[in-house]
């Protein structure tokens, strides 16, 4: 069974400024990857490579053993349902509610009868811890909760692999746990992989299988939380301190 | 009160209608080829099917002259002429002051002194009832002139045989105006009030133009009722 | 004058959005269940206003029908004049001018709304295609509600002027009720609701295209409004003038 994401060798710049020099990285099946790093390091870029929003200048990415298809493609819309991203704005459809958001997508991304779609969305919801949620409209929830809710009508769509931008970005702490934990349903079970963009140390020691720090274009440092802890990096120490004196 | 206001914000009180001629151009000259073109298109129309219906019902086309002129100088004329201003500048006054309402820079007008509920309302009431009453006139020559302009065409009567100008009188012209005058004054005053009620983000602005064309549009059909019924009235001796 | 030269390309301009965005609804399939929730957001809602606008038009039908009466002892014409009014010719045409701003007006609000939050980009972000989802039940649900909420207006039309036309000028009911029943034809009936399924259709066309091209912010919100508002109303002035070659 081929990984869910493999980037080889991967450069990407703009203009005379090189943003991505030569990354690897392989996101292994139901696994929580994080990706941190300070602000312009290019991690959105890298998710916009994934995603197929942007060219490599050079290299390769094959996401479940397949090239990635170009815009236009006659497969783009069903790979694009494979690979979901959960954007920081949840972009929900705040007229309706919560069941109603993950419903409509499991009719229209799998072609469920009305029924079938709304079980889909209860089981869904239920394995989120959001079901009590269900006969709420999404204009009044929480960020944190509008985000979980995204997170389940990605799975709607038939997702395997997350890619998730910055999630707990701008949210209390209970907030950010509630997202925490979705991420981790997600994953539990539905067996899905995600791929978390982020610079939430704290989301990642609780969340991730596996962290890597892009610095300088490539991948600074990579392991397990329990590893980064006490790896022995002057820019791993400068980030995880959140010192402003250093090379960052 | 006038100088006071002056002194305190550097804004000119309203009631000097300074301001309002800057909404007239808005209001009045933006929205004319709209006018014109749109009542052309309803004269043609309106004029062509009761000629189709007075050669039916009647047998000739001759009599539909006189009431077709008085129907459009005292309802079609103002009625539609109203229906497009409340489409085109109503929504547009209620986006323009609820965006300002939103935004809390109404807020901050009043904070340094500002009346934002008459600065913002009083002068856009200035600019609808002069320039309702300046197309109005427009509205109904234009339905006029298409209507007898189709009839001369499609049944050969000739345009003075359907201008009948004396069988209007002073009442009709006096239902026009009147018309054009209270028109003129509830269609911004309705749009301001949606605008100045918005809360929330952009949603409410939306909410606030759509609120401004349909209570825009109810007003202008009952006030067209209100002075239709008393016009009749008059006519009958029932009243004055 | 160079504005008014303009002004002469506004049917066409507003036009033909409308009739590229009916051709992308071919063989669409509307979402069932949003399309109910539509219906009802623009047809059941709107009862109460439609019936006040009907109304209000049956009056103004039913003060001009009794001046004829009185001016011209044509009590027997009354009947055919009311009917032709409410349901041929003035009735559709006041009644799509206020779906214009009671549908149109909200359907691009609340699109432009979506279209500047990103939820329509939410959803073809996860790869769902918004026109089934969101685009064609509203365009097919003010369609319906239109054609539907045109019947409520022209009976509340009716009533009035018949109430009116009796009341002001002295006619018996009944006789004028005959009157009405033999002056109008079923067709009129049949003429005021495709109109009215035209004009319903237009507003809904425009509206759609109208709040999609939103951009930016809350501004950008409030110009779609207007602009679907504008363009709904020249769409039903223009197809009411292409109706009277047709019907």
């Amino acid at each position: 069974m081929s990984a869910p994401i493999t980037i080889r060798n991967l450069h990407k710049g703009f203009g005379d400024l090189k943003v991505l020099q030569g990354i690897d990285l392989e996101l292994a099946h139901q696994e929580i990857l994080y990706v941190l790093g300070p602000s312009g390091t290019g991690k959105s870029v890298l998710s916009q490579c994934v995603l197929g929003f942007l060219a490599p200048d050079q290299g390769e990415i094959f996401l479940n053993g397949e090239p990635i298809p170009e815009v236009g493609h006659p497969d783009w819309l069903s790979w694009r349902r494979q690979t979901a991203l959960v954007v920081q704005t949840p972009a929900l459809l705040e007229e309706r509610t919560v069941h109603e958001n993950v419903a409509l997508a499991a009719r229209h991304a799998l072609g469920m009868s009305t029924k079938a779609g709304d079980r889909r969305a209860t089981e869904l919801l239920s394995a989120l811890n959001l079901r009590h949620m269900g006969k709420q409209r999404a204009a009044g929830l929480g960020p944190g909760i509008a985000k979980a809710v995204a997170l389940a009508r990605a799975l709607a769509v038939g997702a395997t692999t997350l890619i998730l931008d910055e999630p707990t970005t701008g949210l209390d702490p209970i907030q950010g746990m509630v997202v925490d934990e979705a991420i981790t349903d997600a994953v539990r079970s539905e067996g899905v992989s995600a791929l978390v963009i982020s610079h939430d140390l704290e989301s990642m020691k609780k969340v991730a299988d596996r962290a890597i720090l892009l610095y300088a274009g490539g991948v600074r440092v990579q392991g397990t939380p329990s590893e980064l802890m006490n790896y022995d990096d002057e820019i791993w120490q400068q980030f995880q301190a959140g010192r402003a004196e250093g090379p960052l | 009160m006038a100088a006071q206001t002056k002194r305190k914000t550097g804004v000119k009180p309203p009631w000097l209608v300074g301001q309002g001629w800057l909404h007239l151009d808005h209001l009045a000259v933006s929205s004319l080829p709209l006018i014109v073109v749109t009542l052309s298109l309803a004269g043609v129309a309106f004029a062509r099917e009761g000629a189709i219906q007075a050669q039916m019902i009647i047998g000739t086309v001759e009599v539909l002259g006189p009431e077709y002129m008085r129907l459009t100088v005292t309802e079609m004329g103002p009625v539609i002429t109203a229906l497009m201003l409340t489409m085109r500048v109503g929504s547009g006054i209620a986006a323009e002051i609820a965006n300002l309402t939103v935004s809390q820079a109404t807020t901050a007008y009043q904070v340094f002194g500002g009346r934002a509920q008459r600065d913002l309302v009083i002068p856009r009431i200035w600019a609808g009832v002069v320039g309702c009453v300046l197309l109005v006139p427009i509205g109904v020559a234009s339905f006029l002139l298409s209507g007898t302009l189709a009839v001369a065409l499609w049944f050969d009567v000739p345009q003075e045989e359907f201008l009948f100008f004396r069988h209007l009188d002073g009442l009709d012209l006096m239902c026009a105006m009147v018309k054009a005058v209270l028109f003129g004054a509830v269609i911004p005053f309705i749009a301001a009030r949606a605008g100045l009620a918005a809360r929330g983000g952009s949603g409410a602005v939306g909410q606030a133009s759509a609120k401004a064309v349909v209570h825009g549009t109810v007003a202008v059909l009952f006030i067209d009722l209100l002075v239709a019924t008393v016009v009749a009235m008059l006519r009958d001796g029932r009243l004055g | 004058m160079v504005n008014l030269l303009n002004g002469l390309f506004i049917p066409i301009r507003w036009l033909l959005p409308a009739a590229r965005l009916l051709r992308r609804l071919v063989g669409v399939r509307p979402d069932f269940r949003e399309t109910i929730y539509q219906l009802e957001h623009f047809g059941y809602q709107s009862i109460l206003i439609v019936i006040a606008a009907g109304c209000a038009v049956g009056g103004i039908v039913a003060v001009h029908a009794a001046t004829y009466v009185a001016n011209y002892s044509a009590g027997e014409l009354a009947g055919w004049a009311v009917g032709y009014a409410t349901l041929r010719e003035v009735g559709p045409l006041l009644t799509g001018l206020l779906l214009a701003g009671r549908v149109g007006a909200m359907n691009a609000a609340e699109l432009a709304d979506m279209r500047v939050r990103d939820q329509i980009r939410g959803l073809e972000a996860l790869g769902l295609d918004p026109m089934p989802i969101v685009i064609a039940p509203r365009v097919y649900a003010a369609a319906i509600a239109g054609v539907a909420l045109f019947s409520v207006a022209a009976i509340a039309s009716l009533v009035t002027a018949v109430l009116g036309v009796t009341t002001a000028s002295g006619l018996k009911l009944m006789p004028f009720l005959y009157s009405l029943h033999d002056g109008t034809s079923l067709s009129y009936l049949f003429v005021g609701q495709a109109k009215a399924g035209i004009f319903a259709l237009i507003v809904g066309l425009l509206s759609t295209h109208e709040g999609l091209q939103a951009s930016g912010g809350s501004s950008a919100v409030g110009r779609a409004v207007n602009n679907a508002a504008v363009a709904s109303a020249v769409g039903i002035v223009t197809a009411n003038f292409a109706c009277t070659w047709v019907f």
